[in-house]
């Protein structure tokens, strides 16, 4: 009885090796292309944050935990750190109520919906180059629409040159970066809305529900994975901005609009140290590793890989 | 009732103007200062109108910014060449994920989903090192192969659920008949999978389009592989006054993004969700 049972199982392993074999010979030009090119380089930062190491020089050695301890002990560093940290979270604040409203306004019933649906994705398919180049126009302290309008409205009375002080700077850059994160937030939102079976409404109805309870009872909490998801993956976006910020300022003013990735490729490119690049680069790599698990734990949660 | 619906339906259509004005009037102020003379660009308050200077697009652009064409050309080749080795390294590697299970597939999956989420510029140093060992800075492989190594995982993870999507039945049914395993990918699982694969096309080419810019900076400052955003930035960097040619130049770069805006929509939509719903 034993006999028949185990050589099917047997045979079944066999098949399994032979899927197998047909399964790497698809997977394997990929990966192979990954590991040259994603793998190994991330291996090699990695190594370059233990050495000491500029572009010209051919000297490179090794230096320990060195560039680590300069980095923590540079007040610099933590101002970024901290500078990053206020621009992800009130850019991804901001996305996300404006995507949600829009996204409801977006879900309401009314003649020219699919017109404005599509109307929301300009800024997201504008190569994002040219979404600073238009900012900066539009920031233009002489010439430009925003000072125009305001001159109209008698707001302000001579030019204001938006890009030119700290503080109204990072507004600017943040601003064109809020306007390139809406669409994507306001099309999930709006595919999660969509998702929310209209029963829920309805018995909502009946209980007496009014539009606010509705909003507060049944869509957030229905939403809350999607808001989850949605958030997540524009805070990875927001803290990777680089050529808003890089195009409209290029960190500046005094640095101003000096986050962790343009400090990582200044000091790389700029000022071409390598080993200390490298290390900038792997703590930004670790700080994106720490929310992309968060993600992948959410998604493995959800469906079986 | 009927009045509170008026009134209900006059606060809906002024949230969803001002909505998309703050979407879309930087792109009307792109179009309208292309259109506008030098004598309205310097004008104080700025003109809200243009006036019609079409010069721009027949003569001036062309005057001013003469690599232009080139410049567009550079990214039309760097973005098609990323498109491609994505489509051909992703539509077998995500044939194989969706299809079998074996040892190591849940950690592709996840090194995929991860490195969605990279920034280039974690990777610009031991890229730019690897290039330099190869000669190939200043080529246009120098754009392509990074453009593609980070638009590939989003091709494959959106292609992995595209294949899962379509019954193996079909498949093994055909092979029952005695077609080929080659006849069956080419004439059943391909022609199923047309819609995803041009979703993830336009997708890669999207983001390379955009992505084309970090890249040239590190890797490609020479005019003649110069993809078209940072040809401008070149023009841009210096004390610009031409806002208008700047403008018309930037209107050139969204030729491509315009007509699959156009022409490609319903895929679009789907590829932006698809990260997030499904993924």
């Amino acid at each position: 009885m034993l006999w028949p049972n185990n050589m099917i199982r047997l045979r079944r392993g066999f098949g399994q090796i032979k899927a197998a074999k047909e399964a790497y010979l698809y997977v394997l030009p990929m990966v192979a292309f990954m590991l040259l090119l994603v793998g190994y380089p991330l291996a090699e930062t990695i190594r370059l944050s233990f050495y000491h190491e500029t572009a010209f020089g051919s000297n490179s050695y090794f230096v320990g935990l060195s560039n680590y301890s300069r980095v923590f002990k540079d007040v610099v560093f933590w101002t970024v750190l901290v500078r990053t940290l206020v621009w992800t979270g009130s850019s991804v604040f901001l996305k996300t109520i404006i995507g949600l409203g829009g996204a409801l306004l977006l879900n309401q019933k009314f003649p020219g919906r699919g017109i404005a649906r599509a109307l929301i994705l300009p800024p997201w398919l504008i190569p994002l180059p040219i979404g600073a180049y238009v900012w900066t126009w539009l920031y233009n302290g002489q010439h430009g629409l925003i000072t125009g309008i305001l001159l109209r409205l008698h707001i302000i009375h001579q030019p204001f040159e938006m890009l030119a002080y700290p503080t109204s700077a990072f507004v600017g850059c943040l601003i064109n970066d809020v306007w390139v994160g809406v669409p994507f937030m306001t099309l999930i939102l709006l595919a999660g809305l969509q998702a929310i079976p209209n029963q829920l409404y309805e018995s909502g109805r009946i209980d007496g529900a009014n539009a606010w309870k509705a909003f507060w009872y049944i869509t957030l909490p229905q939403l809350k994975r999607v808001l989850f998801i949605a958030t997540l993956l524009s805070s990875v976006w927001t803290f990777n901005s680089f050529d808003v910020i890089w195009v409209q300022t290029g960190g500046g003013p005094l640095s101003a609009t000096t986050t962790l990735v343009i400090k990582t490729y200044k000091t790389a490119f700029r000022s071409w140290d390598f080993g200390m690049g490298s290390t900038l680069a792997v703590i930004t790599f670790l700080i994106l590793g720490a929310v992309s698990a968060l993600y992948i734990r959410s998604i493995l949660k959800e469906e079986t890989l | 009732m009927k009045y509170r619906k008026v009134l209900h339906n006059f606060f809906l259509y002024l949230a969803i103007i001002i909505f998309l004005s703050f979407l879309l009037v930087p792109v009307l102020e792109m179009v309208f200062t292309s259109l506008q003379s030098m004598r309205n660009v310097f004008s104080i308050p700025h003109p809200l109108l243009p006036d019609f200077h079409f010069e721009t697009y027949t003569h001036d652009l062309w005057a001013q910014v003469p690599w232009l064409p080139r410049y567009f050309l550079n990214s039309m080749i760097i973005s098609t060449s990323v498109t491609l080795i994505d489509i051909i390294l992703a539509s077998p590697g995500a044939y194989g994920l969706s299809r079998f299970r074996f040892p190591g597939r849940r950690g592709i999956l996840i090194a995929i989903l991860a490195s969605n989420m990279f920034s280039p510029v974690v990777l610009l140093v031991p890229l730019y090192k690897l290039m330099r060992l190869f000669h190939i800075l200043n080529t246009y492989w120098a754009l392509i192969l990074p453009g593609a190594a980070f638009t590939l995982p989003f091709a494959v993870w959106m292609l992995t659920g595209y294949f899962e999507g379509i019954p193996k039945d079909l498949e093994e049914a055909a092979q029952v008949d005695g077609a080929s395993k080659l006849r069956v990918l080419t004439k059943i699982v391909m022609p199923l999978a047309a819609p995803g694969l041009v979703t993830a096309a336009i997708y890669a080419f999207i983001v390379s389009w955009s992505q084309q810019f970090i890249f040239s900076l590190v890797f490609a400052t020479d005019r003649t592989v110069m993809p078209i955003t940072r040809g401008i930035y070149e023009y841009f960097g210096r004390n610009v006054t031409q806002w208008n040619t700047i403008m018309g130049a930037s209107v050139i770069a969204l030729i491509p993004v315009l007509v699959i805006f156009i022409f490609l929509q319903r895929y679009l939509i789907k590829g932006l969700t698809a990260g997030a719903i499904k993924g």
